[in-house]
């Protein structure tokens, strides 16, 4: 074999190696990277992804909702056709697992700067302000500046071996999905079928998963240097201050809340020591916006089987804190679940 | 622009060739080499083009000196000695390194002593500035001495920007690039070239985005959890250390080398299997050659020159001063400077050794020496002194932790306080982890390196079968941002 064969065989099948499986992924669309239709009645399902931080982001990119319910995995555990029923179709709900008040932010400021929201529902988590909570690894600032290209993620999303996998997949998926005749699960469905089965929990089950929460939760989500010293959260709190001014000059109607847990978490932050900030937590919410509190010892909070674990409340029991938001009287929702606290209230919380 | 990146490899590269070649091809060659200093300007100003002015008044001035200083006659009558010109040319040069380097550095021992509280200036590092300033001071010094008889603006140009040894080496000696330049026979396409600097460049992708990339995890791991390390973990942490920045450093100058090659450049070779060393002298003549040559010729030999009379121990205390300098030149940090002066040591020590005649067994050598780097580049590595030394305390007095599956075999030991747990959780490893390290001692003791290999490729089914699986794995990775090691220095 000459040197010139083996170099132009080398590069001409990288080259066209590259093109090919670029090509595929750009196609496929795995992760809903690149806004095209193309084969979009054949693929019709996209369910592998190496980033849910990516793909939630593009695919809200690539859409325009006039209402946006923003929050970590909770606000996903709800039946989203109650948010329709308070605030209207075209409803847009991004639940970011474990993202902290950053992450959050920033992907609201995107979404302010660039759609055109009437509403936004924010549900505010006590571990979120945690300032020793670090971004996730998947979270990239690049892709929510309108004025930076994120090179990455395309780059991801044509070339890696794994995005090639998770295309082939994703045909997998859609040629089985062509033959048995059945149509592809949309996100609502596959929510209302977690949903069916988190209502299904047995009363040991749910002790045992709050049980393991207990275990890991203190670690990777209150872990702390400085959390247990108050003054720590000011920062997020003027992250979440900078949303209100923002959606103040758009006319964007906030919405917000402190998302419910079991009582043995609220107990489990005293243990911690970090009772002094989640009480200077809601104290200093109150100084910048109002807001309802659903974060309490309550008759709700109380019962550990109405939760799904010790942070995620079962979703008809979610329910009732949209019914409380909203004020729906055909709703029966326990007085002592949900507090509205108006701003500057003296009140404690 | 990374080399471990997409639009290096499938757009700039490929342009760059092309459009050379082309050129060359019709016989354009002031054109040919004036488009080589444009692709490397632009690879350059990638990053950041602020930087753009720096390196281009870098290269007209030190060019504008040497220029003189070649032409100079003693005859003639002129402003300037040529040693002026000289001492002019190294504060320029030195005055640079230092005050986009080393002004901070400054400031804050400076602070530090004397209890002030001057602000520091937060200058952004330059790219390259410590690879473009060593290059072009031996330039200047070899042109005083009248080892320069070249002259030409746009060769000497494309010997300080040339793209594959622009950003981290290898540090080239003009007398071997300039020529090289300047031949009409290197302007013709050379497929034996081409192959083959593909076939390096391969291997160094993979090196840095497969080998290097994976042992980075750890070791940043480690170092950010340096407090709380158990002892395999620290050793998991140091030995990951000393794997990446192998793998990452080789893989770069493989890269570099295997690019240059495509242009018919041929770069110093830079690494020759340094961790097979069995002694200091050994190690420091495979690791980081070029920086060696560079120290020997232009630090070392000077302090030797500087003393009236020489013995043997006034020329260990040279090695150990040029280490120490060499150690500072890395970067502006106390870490750098005990990196430096430990090696220096530790050739001196080694000289000692071999003045005296003592024997050592070739195993326990390799042993002695493996380890003693492995220790100085977790001072290479740590943030601070405090760092470095949780880390060494994790590798000599911290808890023994084996894997739980081995407790029902090993419980005996359990009364001389060894715990069964789960071993490497603090840097976020796993039994991979151990596998990995297995591995790397396998390729760097056993294995022929990058440039024997390069030596004895040939052109075959096999050779591009086994190229084209590792190059299209390591491409496929080239998807996340990971820089080199040694862009920082």
């Amino acid at each position: 074999m000459s040197f010139k064969f083996w170099s132009k065989f080398f590069f001409y099948s990288i080259v066209s190696f590259f093109t090919l499986i670029a090509s595929i992924n750009y196609i496929v669309n795995p992760y809903n990277i690149f806004n095209h239709t193309l084969f979009s009645t054949f693929i019709k399902t996209h369910e592998h992804t190496v980033s849910a931080r990516m793909t939630d982001f593009y695919t809200l990119k690539h859409t325009d909702p006039t209402n946006l319910i923003m929050g970590s995995s909770r606000v996903g555990m709800f039946n989203q056709d109650i948010f329709q029923k308070y605030l209207g179709k075209n409803t847009y709900t991004l639940a970011m697992p474990g993202s902290n008040i950053e992450e959050q932010s920033q992907y609201l400021i995107f979404m302010i700067k660039n759609k055109k929201l009437k509403n936004i529902l924010w549900s505010l988590d006590f571990f979120s302000f945690n300032p020793d909570l670090p971004n996730d690894d998947g979270f990239s600032y690049n892709r929510v500046d309108s004025s930076a290209f994120e090179k990455d993620d395309y780059q991801i999303a044509l070339f890696s071996l794994q995005t090639t996998k998770n295309s082939l997949n994703t045909l997998v998926d859609n040629i089985e999905l062509l033959f048995s005749g059945q149509e592809p699960k949309d996100d609502k469905l596959l929510l209302r079928e977690s949903i069916d089965r988190y209502l299904t929990l047995s009363p040991e089950d749910i002790d045992k998963r709050t049980r393991i929460q207990l275990q890991y939760y203190p670690e990777k989500f209150l872990k702390f240097a400085t959390f247990n010293k108050p003054e720590s959260i000011q920062e997020n709190l003027l992250k979440v201050k900078k949303i209100i001014d923002l959606c103040e000059e758009k006319n964007i109607n906030l919405i917000l809340y402190t998302s419910p847990v079991q009582k043995s978490f609220l107990d489990l932050y005293q243990t911690l020591g970090l009772g002094e900030t989640f009480h200077s937590w809601k104290k200093e919410l109150t100084k910048i916006t109002d807001y309802t509190d659903f974060c309490t010892y309550n008759s709700v909070t109380d019962n550990p089987y109405n939760f799904v674990d010790g942070t995620h409340i079962m979703p008809n029991f979610g329910e009732l804190i949209f019914a409380k938001i909203f004020h729906d009287p055909s709703v029966d929702v326990p007085s002592d679940f949900g507090t509205y606290v108006p701003k500057d209230s003296q009140r404690t919380p | 622009m990374l080399f471990n990146s997409y639009i290096f490899i499938f757009l700039f590269l490929p342009i760059a060739f092309f459009v050379y070649f082309y050129l060359n091809s019709k016989r354009l060659t002031t054109a040919s080499k004036a488009w080589l200093v444009f692709t490397s300007l632009f690879f350059y100003s990638w990053w950041n083009i602020s930087y753009l002015p720096l390196i281009l008044i870098s290269i007209l001035f030190n060019y504008s000196i040497t220029s003189t200083m070649i032409e100079y006659d003693e005859k003639k009558k002129k402003y300037f000695s040529k040693k002026a010109l000289l001492q002019i040319a190294l504060v320029f040069n030195i005055g640079l390194l230092a005050y986009f380097k080393y002004m901070d550095f400054f400031i804050s021992n400076t602070n530090l002593v004397l209890s002030l509280e001057i602000p520091m200036l937060n200058l952004a590092l330059p790219l390259a500035i410590s690879f473009f300033t060593l290059q072009q001071i031996a330039f200047v010094v070899d042109s005083y001495e009248g080892l320069v008889e070249e002259k030409n603006f746009l060769d000497y140009t494309i010997f300080v920007t040339f793209f594959p040894q622009l950003i981290a080496g290898p540090i080239v000696h003009h007398s071997e690039m300039m020529p090289q330049f300047a031949s009409k026979w290197n302007m013709v396409k050379n497929y034996k070239n081409i192959a083959t600097g593909l076939f390096i460049f391969s291997i160094g992708l993979f090196k840095k985005v497969v080998i290097a990339d994976t042992f980075a995890k750890w070791a940043t791991a480690g170092f950010d959890h340096a407090e709380a390390l158990n002892m395999v973990e620290a050793w998991a942490t140091s030995l990951s250390y000393t794997f990446q920045l192998y793998f990452d450093f080789s893989g770069y100058t493989d890269m570099a080398i295997g690019a240059a090659l495509l242009f018919n450049i041929k770069l110093p070779q830079n690494f020759n299997s340094p961790y097979k060393a069995t002694g200091m002298i050994d190690f420091w003549k495979r690791w980081h050659m070029t920086l060696t040559n560079f120290i020997t010729t232009y630090i070392y030999t000077p302090i030797i020159r500087s003393f009236k009379k020489l013995t043997f121990h006034k020329a260990m205390l040279a090695t150990v001063i040029a280490f120490l300098i060499a150690g500072l030149w890395h970067g502006a940090s106390w870490m750098f400077v005990i990196f430096g002066g430990l090696n220096g040591v530790g050739i001196a020590t080694n000289h000692y050794w071999k003045k005296y005649k003592f024997k050592m067994n070739k195993v326990l050598a390799w042993f002695i020496t493996f380890n003693f780097v492995n220790i100085t580049f977790v001072f290479f590595r740590a943030k601070d002194l405090d760092d470095a030394l949780k880390v060494f305390e994790g590798m000599f007095y911290g808890q023994v932790i084996l894997y739980d599956k081995l407790e029902s075999y090993l419980s005996f030991l359990t009364p001389l306080g060894v715990r069964f747990d789960d071993v490497l959780s603090d840097i976020g490893g796993k039994a991979q982890t151990i596998v990995y390290i297995v591995l790397a001692f396998i390729i760097t003791l056993l294995l022929k390196n990058t440039h024997q290999m390069a030596k004895e490729f040939s052109p075959s089914r096999l050779s591009l079968g086994v190229l084209l699986i590792l190059a299209i794995f390591a491409i496929s990775k080239v998807s996340s941002f990971s820089e080199f090691l040694y862009f920082n220095f």
